[in-house]
């Protein structure tokens, strides 16, 4: 009994110097060989990161979700786009234009080759188009296989045939059957459109159409698996920039660069790390310290605390998302368009820019937001906050007594600021709102049961057509269309615009669609957020193109700026 | 004794398998459609149906229950909606990182709060005592966020003694083989003690966060047991016969205080054992605290069951192992003499 004291002293002894010894070390261990995870290998077992290769860096990023899924044909988190995005490479991509402050935005008008060397696009006698693709033949996949026309015959394939959300959108560009994509040679692939929309050339640059190791997935197709979607779930089976070293869906994924790649002596990086890191001020706070060179998901406010810090540079352009209001039709008195009137005059617009997203967004103006081709600012400036019309709106619907719900998702701090914004407003014209907080998966079940009478949420279109936006999410009995309006003249207007190439007369169907949208008060469009990332005073190469996604293939970073 | 513990692995058993049949059906009364959720904003009725089927929401709720024992007898616990990956071995990923986060956390805590608590039960009064209840009040009203905050800021990031929140090693170091899942073991087993030094330092704030606040219910179980156990009448006959107080205070003392101290420690143990999920989301710690996070995020029901199944099994695994302590403290227990409660 009398050593139990002294060995319990011991012990504690040990620690506190093992907890001493840790403070006081700065030596980092040397990282060892790692073991690939591409879609030849099973689960991988290392996460550390890429060794750099002669004297480029490695980046290091902080997102702010999971990567769930790689499988990049299914819904996944923001994160796991980002990964998808560097391994599938898609037929062309945006030429990117250096903006002022060093971000690489990319071109709505200029498309160049990626996986395709060259193409030609001609409009066909039936009305459509038809896209020749002549592919490289350089490039290959991470195994050493080339990528071909049928490997690209397959992508196309899948998400038509296969059980994925792609096969939704192609509709879009007038292309439903796998007949329509021919493979001509191993090089020389085919894509016909059976509609002419100026939709079909961004599509080409999506990653959700990079190429596919066929024989890889035909091989490691199973019964109940015949698209691979649950084989590609935690693995990669592209020809892009990058292939996965590994994947960690809590701690993070390693990419490193194709060795196969056909343009490696551009990539100005090592590899890239990507970690999880939920809580948006430690992603801050990591930026600042300069242990990780790019950071995504940092709130408006905390952007304003680091816009004084010279350590950390931060990067903010428009896009054409919206973040609207909407109000469902089908829950009284919303069926009442002066209520609705009512309510869209009296949200705050300008209080909504300035306090919940600190001037990191423009105004929406409507559903075609201010930032899009074809936004009409003259109807757009209509969506003014005026208190007076609201009431006298709220007077004429003869509607004694507003009593709503307002619904915002739990995850989104900025709804819940506007939230509460738009609840004091409106009790100034007499529309009393309950603001209603729910968990994701709530939200996400009530909004789609068409439960909600208010509810704030966002879309973002890729490709940023206007009228791939309208359509979704306005017309009648689409399923994004949550505020269940229907109006079949400006589904007529939606349709025309959809499926013409004149900028003039798309501009013209354009603003005669909006009006109609505007007249209907269906929505309050609160505000189109800037897209923003903060980066390491050093870091270059950022870039940004239609899917918002970030693009690590230009990032770079040296020691000294 | 060998018939006290038969009777306890029979009352674990059926408590995990009630723990099993009340998780199954709790989990699906919880709002919120996992399907809706994973078709994402492209969810068209026939997309949410399609992925009902594929993970079998659409069954009856007695073939859904009927199949998931079943399969559960052999070890798999579903698949993630969320992520398609078996969710046994999601967990078991996960685990390793919560539980050496746990288990350090409450060392620290029992090495603050065990010999402050000793210390104030045997100076009643003095400030020593004072301080001790200073340091539990403290302790107790101390929310565990703001002090992890601020650990990370002082620590991390002004003074950079401490790596920051971003995971359990750095970003250039590869992790140990496994054999326990603990970085801090695996590395010193396999001779990596540039690692296990790297571990701890990741180890250090997340664990200091957690053991000041955990330190602090431990503390006041020790110094109540400790002062009730020092009133008693064979330790006020013990000072009589003039036996030393150092002697007194750990043999007759602590001793006697140890069963209900032991079950602090347990009942912290046990609170750990779910992860936690603020320390976990705080510092980037790849748990099963963050997981179950994000399985109720998305209403994954198959990963939120699987997690609630694996933290009942280990709490009551807990529990057997503390009663097997209780034995070893207590000889009444051992013999077979009046169970210590």
């Amino acid at each position: 009994m009398q050593h139990r004291p002294k060995l319990v002293r011991l012990l504690a002894l040990a620690v506190v110097m093992a907890m001493v010894l840790a403070a006081c070390s700065s030596a980092e261990p040397e990282s060892t060989e790692t073991t690939a995870a591409d879609g030849t290998d099973d689960t991988p077992e290392t996460t550390s990161a890429p060794e750099p290769s002669g004297e480029k860096p490695g980046i290091v990023v902080a997102l702010g979700d999971t990567v769930n899924i790689i499988e990049p044909h299914t819904f996944r988190s923001t994160a796991a786009y980002a990964v998808t995005d560097a391994l599938y490479e898609p037929l062309l991509e945006q030429e990117f234009e250096e903006q002022a402050d060093g971000l690489l935005l990319g071109s709505r008008q200029k498309h160049v080759g990626a996986a395709a060397e060259s193409y030609e696009i001609v409009e066909t006698d039936a009305g459509g188009l038809l896209a020749t693709f002549n592919l490289r033949q350089d490039a290959m996949f991470t195994d050493g296989t080339p990528v071909t026309a049928e490997d690209f015959k397959y992508t196309f394939d899948r998400t038509i045939l296969g059980p994925g959300y792609i096969g939704l959108l192609l509709p879009f560009i007038g292309i439903d059957s796998p007949d329509q994509i021919r493979v001509i040679d191993d090089y020389t692939l085919e894509v016909e459109a059976n509609v002419q929309s100026p939709l079909f050339e961004r599509f080409m640059t999506f990653q959700v159409f990079g190429a596919m190791n066929k024989e890889l997935l035909e091989a490691n197709a199973t019964a109940e698996d015949e698209w691979t979607f649950q084989y590609l779930a935690d693995k990669g089976a592209g020809a892009s920039v990058y292939t996965l070293e590994s994947f960690n869906p809590d701690s993070g994924v390693v990419l490193v660069p194709n060795p196969n790649y056909w343009d490696l002596e551009n990539v100005a990086n090592s590899g890239v790390t990507l970690r999880t890191v939920p809580d948006a001020n430690q992603r801050a706070l990591l930026v600042q310290s300069g242990d990780i060179d790019l950071a995504t998901g940092i709130p408006p406010q905390l952007l304003t605390e680091l816009e004084g810090d010279e350590n950390v540079k931060i990067f903010s352009a428009p896009t054409t998302g919206v973040q609207y209001m909407g109000m469902n039709q089908n829950i009284p008195p919303l069926d009442n368009v002066d209520v609705r009137r009512a309510i869209m005059h009296a949200v705050p617009y300008q209080a909504l820019l300035d306090q919940v997203m600190f001037g990191f967004a423009t105004p929406a103006a409507g559903v075609v937001t201010s930032t899009m081709e074809t936004h009409d600012p003259e109807i757009g400036a209509r969506y003014a906050t005026d208190l007076e019309a609201a009431a006298q709106y709220l007077a004429d619907s003869g509607v004694d007594q507003v009593n709503l719900e307002l619904f915002v998702r739990e995850t989104n701090a900025s709804d819940q600021q506007a939230a509460v914004l738009i609840q004091d407003n409106l009790r100034q014209v007499g529309i009393n709102i309950e603001v209603s907080v729910l968990p994701s998966a709530d939200f996400s079940e009530r909004l789609n049961a068409g439960e909600m009478p208010l509810f704030i949420h966002d879309w973002y279109s890729w490709g940023e057509d206007p009228f791939y936006q309208m359509r979704f999410l306005t017309t009648c009995g689409q399923f994004v269309n949550y505020s269940n309006w229907c109006n079949e003249e400006y589904d007529a207007l939606v349709e025309q615009g959809t499926f013409s190439l004149d900028p003039e007369v798309r501009a013209d169907v354009s603003s005669q669609a909006q009006q109609i949208f505007f007249d209907n008060a269906v929505w309050a469009p609160l505000w189109s957020a800037d897209r923003t990332a903060v980066t390491g005073r050093c870091v270059t190469g950022l870039d940004r193109d239609y899917t918002l996604v970030p693009g690590f293939k230009y990032m770079t970073k040296t020691d000294s700026c | 004794m060998w018939r006290y513990l038969g009777k306890r692995f029979l009352i674990s058993f059926g408590a995990v398998l009630g723990i099993v049949v009340i998780v199954f059906f709790i989990v699906r009364v919880l709002p919120g459609d996992a399907a809706v959720v994973r078709a994402g904003p492209y969810a068209s009725p026939d997309t949410i149906q399609e992925i009902r089927d594929r993970y079998g929401l659409s069954d009856p709720i007695g073939q859904q229950f009927v199949t998931y024992l079943s399969e559960l007898a052999r070890g798999n616990m579903g698949t993630s909606i969320r992520t398609d990956q078996p969710v046994t071995g999601e967990i078991l990923q996960r685990l390793p990182a919560s539980l050496e986060l746990a288990f350090y956390a409450v060392l620290m805590a029992t090495l603050i709060g065990l010999p402050i608590g000793i210390a104030a039960a045997a100076r009643p009064e003095s400030w020593v005592d004072r301080a001790a209840r200073v340091f539990a009040v403290l302790g107790s009203s101390m929310a565990l966020f703001w002090l992890g905050l601020l650990l990370i800021y002082f620590l991390f990031y002004r003074l950079r003694w401490f790596p920051g929140p971003l995971d359990r090693l750095g970003i250039t170091t590869t992790p140990p083989e496994p054999i326990t899942g603990f970085f801090t073991i695996d590395a010193a087993l396999r001779g990596q003690f540039d690692v296990v030094i790297e571990a701890f330092r990741y180890l250090a704030l997340p664990v200091l966060t957690l053991g000041f606040v955990l330190a602090a219910p431990i503390l006041k179980m020790v110094r109540a047991s400790m002062i009730k156990t020092l009133a008693s009448d064979h330790v006020r006959t013990a000072r009589s016969l003039g036996i030393p107080h150092r002697q007194i205070i750990w043999k007759d003392g602590f001793r006697n205080a140890l069963i209900p101290v032991t079950t602090a420690i347990g009942i912290v143990f046990g609170y750990m054992l779910g992860g936690n999920i603020i320390v976990e989301f705080l510092f980037s710690w790849p748990g099963v605290g963050r997981y179950a996070y994000n399985a109720i995020q998305n209403n994954d029901l198959e990963a939120l069951q699987g997690f609630v199944i694996t933290v009942g099994i280990l709490y009551v695994g807990l529990n057997v192992i503390i009663d097997l302590l209780y034995a070893w403290i207590d000889p009444r227990i051992r013999l077979g003499g009046k169970m210590a409660t």
